[in-house]
């Protein structure tokens, strides 16, 4: 575990390299904690590992790994056999002590703690996995005011012959600069789900769309206002980037939300649901008028120019208390209709 | 784009090192993953403490609340609340403690407002409540209930709050006059003693 030649290092950095990638890449955040586990395993030969999520005043097993068991149990058994339990902050062990105070944890014999108040290992899920633990190194994720956001925590160092060995002291940094990567994951991952404007349109995502919808729905039942819904999907934007590329796509779908955007009150509430799909929810407005709006935007964008030519939409116009009397089923009848356009032909609105 | 330019080699120009180009793509991805969590935090419209709407939100639908109302003509309040005495709390029992009166608040405000009211954290220890297609009798039934709500709430640091009413059309006919209004309103119940509601 201790040779540190020049080829380990440089295969060390290109590893934190990718991981640096994958972090601006990868979209599902399981997926990337899952590599930057593995990687930490691989440089310090661990057997097992556990990434902890700080859920409150408990750690969620958020990713486990765990060679020896997973050689009993499969992998999707051996993560909802911890994910039932999580470590509570209030009972000692040697994560919870890292997630409390910060410190970094290497130990190379986890019986062999004396028992001190936090800092105790927890024998509780050696006991439920018939795993047997020895060697701990355990670093603390932290975010950017220093709050302890998670834990990562390696098990059993193993050397050339096999036997359980201690974690080097050399390697506490690279762990910690792998723990710093699912950090910033992490806060990825929530700043998204915090987010309620699509990043490439700036028009309100759909998570903003579902919210709003499901207000102005039970605004219409308290008040009987009409309201309706458009959904407009772009015609033939499958074509156009395999013809000019993402990111020629790209500046339709931007294009598009403009125009929808200037040709639309204030106070319609415009969100692009899907890939090239877009809603508009016109508060006080009968059906009539939604098809209306519909067919100005139809034309307003059949006639603009475009960077390659001519690019058209179909829309889908649905309202209440015509077609529905739930958000989810207003949402139901307005794509029920753009479908029909599409069959129709396409750059053209239908309302069933 | 990150572009890096003369490689120095004891002060002399040379081509950079193409073993560098992936270090400085992660660089690049690195810079990339900052940027867009920036941009990520300003897209957000709820407040981190207490998980109801921020201000930015309220100013973005209170505009569009007043378009709406000069459009459609529905009434429209907003209510200004303020807790009594929170600074005591913060001081005497911590920040921490603070924030937990404040998201338990907030957690109230949720709980008792309609589900089409949007409750917003305006500031500190102030929240902002658009009372969508109300009056002004309508929001000060609404104040003097949250008030209510949080006089008997059982809590570990028992706060009580100060609300100020202002309604469309009678009070204002801008936005900002609206906010004014209600702020006045509020100012004058402080006046008076706090936990009360009070409308122009």
């Amino acid at each position: 575990v201790s040779s540190h030649t020049a080829a380990d290092r440089e295969q060390v950095l290109d590893e934190l390299l990718e991981i640096g990638l994958a972090v601006a890449s990868e979209r599902d955040l399981y997926a990337l904690l899952d590599r930057i586990l593995e990687a930490a395993r691989r440089f310090t030969r661990a057997e097992a590992g556990t990434l902890f999520l700080r859920d409150g005043d408990r750690l969620r097993f958020a990713v486990v790994q765990n060679d020896l068991i997973e050689r009993k149990l499969a992998r999707p058994g051996l993560q909802q056999r911890f994910e039932a339990e999580p470590l509570r902050l209030s009972e000692p062990s040697l994560a919870g002590h890292v997630a409390k105070t910060g410190e970094v944890v290497n130990v190379a014999d986890a019986h062999a703690i004396v028992v001190h108040q936090t800092r105790a290992f927890n024998e509780r899920f050696d006991v439920a996995s018939d795993y047997a633990t020895r060697s701990v190194l355990a670093v603390p994720l932290q975010d950017l005011t220093g709050g302890i956001i998670g834990v990562l925590e390696l098990l059993n160092a193993v050397d050339d012959s096999g036997a359980t060995v201690a974690f080097h002291r050399d390697h506490e940094k690279l762990i910690r600069a792998l723990a710093a990567h699912a950090a910033v994951a992490i806060r990825n991952a929530r700043l998204e789900n915090i987010s309620f404007k699509d990043s490439l349109t700036e028009l309100y995502n759909r998570r903003y769309f579902g919210l709003r919808i499901d207000e102005e729905v039970k605004r219409h039942t308290r008040f009987g206002h009409p309201l309706s819904l458009v959904v407009v999907n772009v015609d033939c934007f499958k074509p156009i980037t395999a013809e000019h590329g993402q990111a020629a796509g790209d500046e339709v779908l931007r294009e598009v939300s403009r125009l929808l955007l200037r040709h639309s009150r204030s106070f319609t509430i415009i969100a692009r649901l899907d890939g090239d799909e877009f809603a508009a929810l016109l508060a006080n407005t009968p059906k009539a008028g939604a098809a209306t709006y519909a067919q100005r935007i139809r034309s307003v964008i059949e006639s603009h120019p475009f960077a390659h030519g001519t690019v058209t939409a179909s829309f889908g116009v649905a309202g209440l208390p015509a077609d529905a009397v739930s958000a989810d089923d207003l949402l139901a009848a307005a794509q029920r209709a753009l479908r029909d356009a599409k069959d129709q032909g396409r750059n053209r609105v239908s309302a069933l | 784009v990150l572009e890096l330019i003369n490689a120095l080699d004891r002060g002399r120009v040379v081509p950079f090192d193409s073993q560098y180009e992936s270090l400085v793509r992660s660089l690049a991805s690195q810079a990339a993953v900052a940027l867009r969590n920036a941009r990520l935090e300003d897209l957000s419209f709820k407040d981190a403490l207490t998980d109801v709407y921020n201000r930015r939100y309220f100013t973005i639908r209170m505009e569009e609340e007043f378009k709406r109302h000069c459009r459609f003509g529905e009434p429209l309040s907003l209510a200004l609340m303020d807790l009594d005495h929170f600074k005591e709390v913060n001081d005497r029992f911590g920040h921490r403690a603070g924030d937990e009166v404040l998201r338990e608040v907030a957690q109230l405000l949720v709980k008792h407002s309609r589900s089409f009211s949007i409750v917003t954290r305006y500031g500190g220890d102030e929240f902002a409540i658009i009372l969508v297609n109300t009056t002004k009798a309508g929001g000060l039934t609404y104040a003097e209930r949250i008030r209510g709500v949080i006089e008997q709430n059982r809590s570990a640091h028992p706060v009580t709050a100060t609300l100020g009413i202002a309604s469309l059309p009678e009070d204002a006919t801008t936005v900002d006059d609206l906010i004014v209004a209600a702020d006045r309103a509020l100012y004058e119940a402080k006046r008076l003693g706090p936990n009360r509601a009070a409308a122009p």
